[in-house]
């Protein structure tokens, strides 16, 4: 099934710069601890890992662990470490590093990128190295000059002699730096002297970006590369019945057509079968993809219909068996007990990442190892992967990384990048693999359709006197590992109802697992996206039902919590809770926490004639520490946006077994015609933990403007999308 | 079948040997090597393939290369030698890109408007720029733009 391949040896591969190492100073991390590597270090595998480079010429390389994937994290992770250095943050220059445990992330134990961990899980280790780089260039300074080291500053790029006035670049220092210990526990600059954390600094990945520079796994440029786009089964699971690749052969530059998939690997993740048309470009690869004579066979579940799956909720949520997430006080007397009861159902459907760079990655397996650019989420869990898929340790797998065209959670999956390397190693040249959108879109790894039943009691004042939550879904955790231990309630499922802050008289969360074969996985704000959802509204109707203002409702239950009443009074006063409005028009108002940072939004909607259309957003967000300030703006619009395609349009259904979507024109998302202004209003609170940021800007915008649908309308919205209900 | 074509590509003739219903976009990825320009969907809906002809944005990933013809043709690498158009200016004092991966394609949408209408109102570009950006980076490109041209003007 192979053409002709070009023969010889593929030319050497010219290696992404890892920090080399200028000469000057080299510090990073050897086996988890603190070290210099004077000279250079050179390539991935070796075991120490370099986190920034000081050059003789002043220029600081800094290489980031976490991926860029357009949450500024190229920009907010250096800062932190050029701060507590005192670097001139205009000669920095960042690159990714390449997958290396050595950079794994102290709070998640893993080099991904994800739950809005990286500043909140990197800020303590970033700012050690940056200062242990600082008191070794003040020692090194005071040598040069012979004076105490208590005189020598070093600032914006310079050790300054405090009494002297000498100065002498960082650069000129470095390598007689490199030579010195490296200080266990280094003193950290107080707050107000941090002159980066704090506030907006120019962007590293800027100039790239806006001159088509920046290099995605897309753009990548190897000798003898091929391309390589793929078939998968339309039905999840299923396997390959019968395939000819004469058809797409007799395209003009296909050379290869490659079956592959069908196994799991390190995970339950699921890694479907298809075939692979690999060519000489994207074009000849694209028009084979429509040649290609290929049928399946089989499916974990050929009937799938996410319609029954919605379906069957309700009833699931009544029969169980449901796995207690939290309980405070008795929720279930005070149901038997009440004077008045409210039950409510609320729905949320499947939901797609659509990121703009379809899944693409590039791959070159050679006889004792592979060495893959991808645009990942997770390299060490590519590394392990890619390495059991073709029999080699993990550390023979060199991940080097690009940037992501979006991530949003999809690129934590590594399904794409085994996939290239099964390719790669069937063609036995370099491939870049490249997924069509329809591919995409109909093999993505979903945010779950879930359930959420309500009960809440009342006493004769109509005082809420309990609540009872029973979230009804598929399991994350099961999706991305083997089950073992005690069950529990999935993170993901309860993950915003188990953690509010509201002081309820009594609160039950429980899940009830619903299996799907519909390949499921992390969504930006994964359980608070929809929980925020079910949790807002519930709370609006609760309010509604007792007979008080929404925002007050809210208050009373955050009384206790003066940092929460803050955020949400922020909220209240910026949209003008309380004003009179015109007929048609409303407010709403939601708040929530994730990640350790709260969030509230306030919404303005109008509707007319049954379409819907916010006139105006406002947020506040309190990540405790605003390390840059127009990055939490940039999120947070962002968040906004991306919560608003879903509200209006975000909907995957599933029918006998395969995605009827297939991309931005049966799954539209939102355009500029239909952003409304979004105001960002950035609290910090002193001691707070360091929340994260590319998350919580999400969970409250769907219920701050359904509960002001409800305003406008007396219409409770409790299924979505927004395009399906009746307004009018 | 491969025919030889030759196009007017950010200022110079430039040969190619390609088939005739490639569509512009891969001819400029990878018959030259001009990756600045992106594939998001392949038809014509995303606009991350936007790119100039004679100065108007088109969407390359829908355009057969044979129907360029005598089109000048303008990328993103083309679009001004130092970088410095005042849209890519505006982008980075604004810090407009996110993940970047829609931006050439914005930035071409977005000096073309400027192009056409040096003083657009935010109704004006609401209505034109409909390139998407699932990072969200509306906002910005609206106060970008708007920037740009301020200083256009000035």
């Amino acid at each position: 099934m192979t053409k002709e391949l070009a023969s010889g040896p593929v030319p050497a591969l010219s290696r992404r710069a890892v920090l080399a190492g200028s000469g000057g100073l080299l510090l990073g991390l050897l086996a988890g601890r603190p070290a210099v590597a004077a000279g250079k270090a050179g390539e991935a595998a070796t075991p120490f890992a370099a986190w920034m480079d000081i050059a003789p010429d002043g220029t600081i390389t800094v290489a980031t662990p976490a991926a860029e994937m357009g949450q500024g994290i190229f920009t907010s992770l250096p800062k932190i470490m050029i701060d507590e250095l005192g670097g001139d943050w205009s000669r920095v220059k960042v690159v990714h590093s390449d997958g290396n445990p050595a950079f794994i992330n102290p709070a998640s134990k893993d080099q991904s990128t994800g739950r809005s961990i990286s500043v909140r899980g990197y800020y303590p280790l970033l700012r050690k190295l940056g200062a242990q780089a600082r008191e070794m260039l003040r020692q090194a300074a005071a040598t040069d000059w012979n004076i105490p080291v208590d005189r020598v500053r070093i600032e914006n790029g310079f050790a300054i002699d405090t009494q002297g006035g000498r100065r002498l670049t960082i650069g000129r220092l470095a390598a007689v730096a490199a030579t010195l210990p490296v200080p266990d526990n280094p003193p950290l600059k107080s707050r107000d002297q941090l002159t980066l954390v704090g506030r907006s600094t120019p962007a590293k990945d800027v100039a790239e970006k806006v001159t088509g520079r920046a290099t995605y796994a897309i753009d990548v440029k190897l000798p003898g590369l091929l391309t390589a786009t793929v078939r998968m089964a339309p039905v999840f699971g299923a396997v390959i019945d019968r395939f000819d690749p004469a058809p797409a052969l007799t395209i003009p530059g296909v050379v290869a057509v490659v079956p592959f998939g069908g196994q799991i690997l390190d995970t339950p993740y699921p890694y479907e079968a298809g075939v692979a048309i690999v060519a000489e470009n994207f074009w000849a690869a694209r028009r084979g993809y429509d040649a290609l004579s290929v049928t399946f066979k089989g499916g974990r579940d050929p009937a799938a219909s996410t319609a029954a799956l919605a379906a069957a909720r309700p009833a699931l949520a009544e029969k169980g068996p449901a796995l207690l997430a939290k309980a405070i006080g008795d929720s279930a007397s005070a149901w038997q007990e009440a004077a008045h009861r409210q039950e409510w159902f609320y729905d949320v459907p499947f939901l797609a990442h659509m990121t703009m760079e379809p899944m693409t990655c590039v791959a070159h397996v050679e006889a004792d190892r592979a060495t893959l650019w991808a645009p990942t989420q997770g390299p060490l869990g590519v590394a392990r992967a890619v390495g059991k898929l073709l029999g080699l340790p993990p550390e023979k797998v060199t991940v080097h990384r690009t940037f992501l065209g979006g991530g949003f959670g999809r690129r934590w999956p590594r399904d794409f990048a085994v996939q290239a390397a099964e390719i790669a190693k069937a063609v036995g040249r370099p491939v870049k693999l490249i997924w069509t959108r329809e591919e995409d879109t109909q093999h993505d790894f979903y945010r779950p359709g879930m359930g959420l039943r309500a009960r809440a009691s009342f006493d004769a004042g109509r005082r809420l006197t309990g609540l009872h939550l029973t979230s009804v879904g598929p399991s994350l955790v099961a999706w991305q590992r083997a089950a073992t231990g005690t069950p529990r309630a999935d993170f993901a499922a309860v993950g915003g109802l188990d953690d509010s802050h509201y002081a309820l008289p009594a609160l039950t969360v429980d899940w009830v697992d619903q299996p799907t074969p519909i390949p499921i996985g992390m969504w930006r704000g994964v359980g608070h996206s929809q929980n925020g959802f079910f949790l807002e509204s519930v709370i609006d109707e609760i309010a509604q039902e007792a007979g008080q203002d929404p925002y007050a409702f809210r208050r009373g239950m955050l009384a206790g919590n003066p940092r929460a009443c803050r955020v949400l009074d922020k909220a209240a006063s910026a949209i003008g809770w309380g004003r009179t409005l015109p007929a048609g028009q409303g407010l709403g108002i939601a708040f929530m926490e994730s990640y350790d940072t709260m969030v509230a939004h306030g919404a303005q909607v109008s509707v007319r004639d049954g379409k819907v259309t916010v006139e105006r957003l406002v947020a506040v967000v309190d990540p405790g520490l605003a390390v840059d300030p127009r990055t939490i703006e940039a999120q947070v619009q962002g968040a906004a946006i991306f919560a608003l395609s879903a509200l209006f349009h975000g909907e995957i259904t599933v029918s006998n077994g395969q995605v009827d979507q297939s991309s931005f024109t049966d799954q539209p998302v939102l355009t500029l015609a239909d952003t409304p202004p979004v105001d960002v209003h950035i609290l910090e609170s002193d001691g707070a933990p360091i929340g994260g940021i590319g998350e919580p800007g999400l969970p409250t915008v769907a219920p701050a403007v359904t509960n002001a649908i409800f305003a406008a309308t007396g219409i409770r919205i409790r299924s979505l999308p927004l395009a399906k209900a009746k307004l009018g | 079948m491969t025919d030889h074509l030759t196009l007017t590509l950010n200022g110079r003739r430039q040969a190619v040997d390609v088939s005739r219903d490639t569509p512009l976009l891969w001819v400029l990825r990878d018959a030259l090597g001009l990756t600045g320009t992106k594939f998001g969907c392949g038809i014509g809906a995303c606009g991350a393939c936007t790119v100039h002809i004679d100065g108007a944005p088109v969407r390359s990933c829908s355009l057969p290369v044979e129907a360029v013809g005598k089109g000048k043709v303008t990328t993103i690498e083309g679009l001004d030698p130092a970088g410095n158009h005042p849209i890519q200016a505006a982008w980075r004092d604004l810090n407009v890109p996110q993940c970047g991966y829609c931006q050439s394609g914005m930035i071409m949408a977005a000096a073309a408007l400027l192009a056409e209408n040096p003083h657009p109102t935010e109704a004006d570009i609401r209505e034109n720029i409909t390139n998407i950006c699932r990072c969200g980076t509306y906002h910005r490109i609206v106060a970008g733009i708007i920037l740009a041209s301020t200083r256009k003007q000035g």
